[in-house]
Formats: structure tokens, C-alpha cells, sequence
């Protein structure tokens, strides 16, 4: 077994033993289960707090509207689990010290940083996947008026699963940048949460990775043009932010 | 509560979502009281676990946890 190989297989074994893999599916899945519920219960709730009231105008009651919020949710809540799970990623090895014995014995730092980077995205994007998948056969269980083509939850999906791999390569950035796990986090998040605000202006929002949860938001094949140069674009802003993270970790010193 | 639904046809949507979570906040209980915690005390986590609905037992897996670099 090469190092590389090994090197995944430590993250994947350290994955399961601290429940990582268990909290971020938590995080992702459990949402897919109660967004469709909320919403065909929210008409009923509603009614009985403000009889005769139009409720048609508060939120879409369809298997869109469900996946649609399941994707707001997935932004909100999902990105806060997943940050707060994998903020310590770096800053804790470096913290507790447990990279002395590799660093000693002059291994490839590179893949310490590419093994955990590659298990983490993978475990994310098929969560993602699992989850989408859920809430779309939840949804349409609830909501089987107007039925919308899995195909076009596939595609949300992926862009969704895009989004949240530049969010890893950032938090394993931050996390590689401090020595405080907490700040990584916060960090990581205030960059995520505020996002959005770049998306506003419109001459650069379309370079904001933001712009994927726009885009997968629309769940039809109508796409913008410019989705494909933005999933290019994603790619390589994880791609800079991981050779930061190397680099980082090739220069640091642990006392 | 709740026209036109009756009370068998919402317990039946909440199936999957009651045994997730009853799931998870047995995990936690077992988990305080077998490994220990950090940060806050056993009963405080225990309150959160079993008081906050989906996100108590996920926060306490996140800040609460004790691993095996605690010790």
C-alpha cells in the first residue's frame, strides 16, 4: 500500500470513529425528511391561526416549492453543520500534535492535505446525493399534483455538491491558517454567509460561487449560460485554495 | 388541529422523521453517560440533547463529544 492510499485510509477510518461522516449526513439528510413535511403542514397550521386568510402567496405547496426550501435549508443549515464539523481538520493535528511523527518522518504533506480534501468531498457529495434523492421521493409522496423530473434534481444536486466542494477546500484553508479551530470556523462561515451580498452586485456575482446555489435553485433546464464557466471557475478556486493549504502546511512549523 | 388529515395519517408522515431522531438522541444519551463530555456538564448536555429538537443532539456531537484527545 502506497502512502497516498494510506493516507485516505486514515481519514476514512478517523471519519467514522469521530461520527464526522454521521454529523454531516445528520446535517444534510435530516432536513431532506422535514422540509416537504413542513410545508404541506404549514397550510393546515396557518388556517387554524388565521382563518380565512390567503395562504397561496406565502410559500409554492408543490414538490418544487419543497425542494426549493430543502435547498435554502441546505445554504442555512447544512453549510453551518458541515463548517463546525470539519473546522479543526488541520488546525486540530496541528493542535494536538499529531502530525509530528509524518512531518519527523519527512512524508508528502501534499498527500496528508489531498487525502483529507478527497474523502471529505466525496463523503459530502454523496450525502448530498442521498439527501437530494430523499427529498425528492418524500416530496413527491406529499406533493404528487404536479411532479417534476428527477433528471432536474440530479442536475441541483450536483451543482448543489459543487458548491459545498470550494466550501471544503475554504474551510481546509482556514483551518490550515489557524491554530484555533473556533476561529477557522467563524472565518469559514462569515465568508460563506456573506456571500450573498456579492451575489447582489451584478457584474461580479456571476464569479461568486454563490452563483451555483442560484442557479441550482432554478430546477428547470433553463439554465444561465454562464453555469458551465462558473462550475469551471469553482473548480479552480478549490484548486488555488488547496495549493494555499499545501503550501501553508509545507511551511509550517509545529512546536 | 390539523382538517382534513387524521391524527394516524400525521404520525404516519412523521414516521421516518420520529425514528431518526429518537435514533440520534438515544446515540447521544449512551454517548454522554458511557464516554463523557467536555464544555458543559453531563446533565446540561443531556437537557440539550433531549429538549432541542434536531439540532441539540447534532451541536452536542460537534462541541460536546469526548474523543480520545481529551484525555
Amino acid at each position: 500500500m502506497n502512502s497516498f492510499t494510506a493516507y485516505i485510509k486514515k481519514e476514512y477510518m478517523e471519519g467514522i470513529r469521530n461520527f464526522k461522516f454521521l454529523i454531516i449526513a445528520l446535517g444534510i439528510i435530516l432536513f431532506a425528511l422535514l422540509d416537504p413535511l413542513m410545508l404541506k403542514l404549514l397550510p393546515h397550521i396557518l388556517e387554524n391561526q388565521a382563518p380565512g386568510m390567503d395562504l397561496s402567496q406565502l410559500a409554492n405547496y408543490t414538490q418544487e416549492g419543497a425542494i426549493q426550501n430543502y435547498m435554502q435549508n441546505l445554504f442555512q443549515i447544512s453549510n453551518l453543520v458541515i463548517v463546525l464539523t470539519l473546522m479543526g481538520l488541520l488546525s486540530e493535528e496541528i493542535k494536538n500534535k499529531t502530525l509530528i511523527i509524518p512531518y519527523s518522518n519527512k512524508v508528502n504533506i501534499n498527500g496528508i492535505v489531498l487525502a483529507k480534501y478527497i474523502v471529505y468531498a466525496g463523503a459530502i457529495f454523496i450525502i448530498i446525493l442521498i439527501g437530494f434523492l430523499i427529498n425528492y421521493y418524500y416530496s413527491k409522496l406529499l406533493f404528487p399534483e404536479e411532479i417534476i423530473n428527477i433528471g432536474r434534481v440530479l442536475k441541483s444536486s450536483s451543482i448543489f455538491g459543487v458548491y459545498f466542494l470550494f466550501n471544503l477546500s475554504l474551510v481546509l484553508l482556514m483551518s490550515s491558517l489557524f491554530r484555533k479551530s473556533i476561529a477557522a470556523g467563524i472565518l469559514s462561515l462569515s465568508i460563506i454567509y456573506l456571500s450573498p451580498a456579492i451575489g447582489m452586485i451584478e457584474k461580479i456575482s456571476k464569479f461568486s460561487p454563490y452563483y451555483l446555489v442560484n442557479q441550482a435553485n432554478i430546477l428547470s433546464d433553463n439554465y444561465d449560460s454562464f453555469l458551465n464557466k462558473s462550475i469551471l471557475l469553482t473548480f479552480i478556486y478549490i484548486f488555488i485554495f488547496i495549493g494555499i493549504t499545501i503550501y501553508r502546511m509545507n511551511k509550517i512549523e509545529l512546536d | 388541529m390539523l382538517e382534513g388529515l387524521s391524527t394516524m395519517e400525521i404520525f404516519k408522515m412523521f414516521l421516518p422523521v420520529i425514528i431518526v431522531e429518537l435514533a440520534l438522541k438515544m446515540f447521544c444519551l449512551v454517548s454522554i453517560f458511557k464516554n463523557g463530555v467536555k464544555n458543559l456538564n453531563k446533565i446540561a448536555w443531556t437537557l440539550v440533547v433531549l429538549l432541542i429538537s434536531t439540532l441539540g443532539p447534532i451541536v452536542f456531537l460537534i462541541f460536546g463529544r469526548r474523543n480520545n484527545y481529551d484525555d
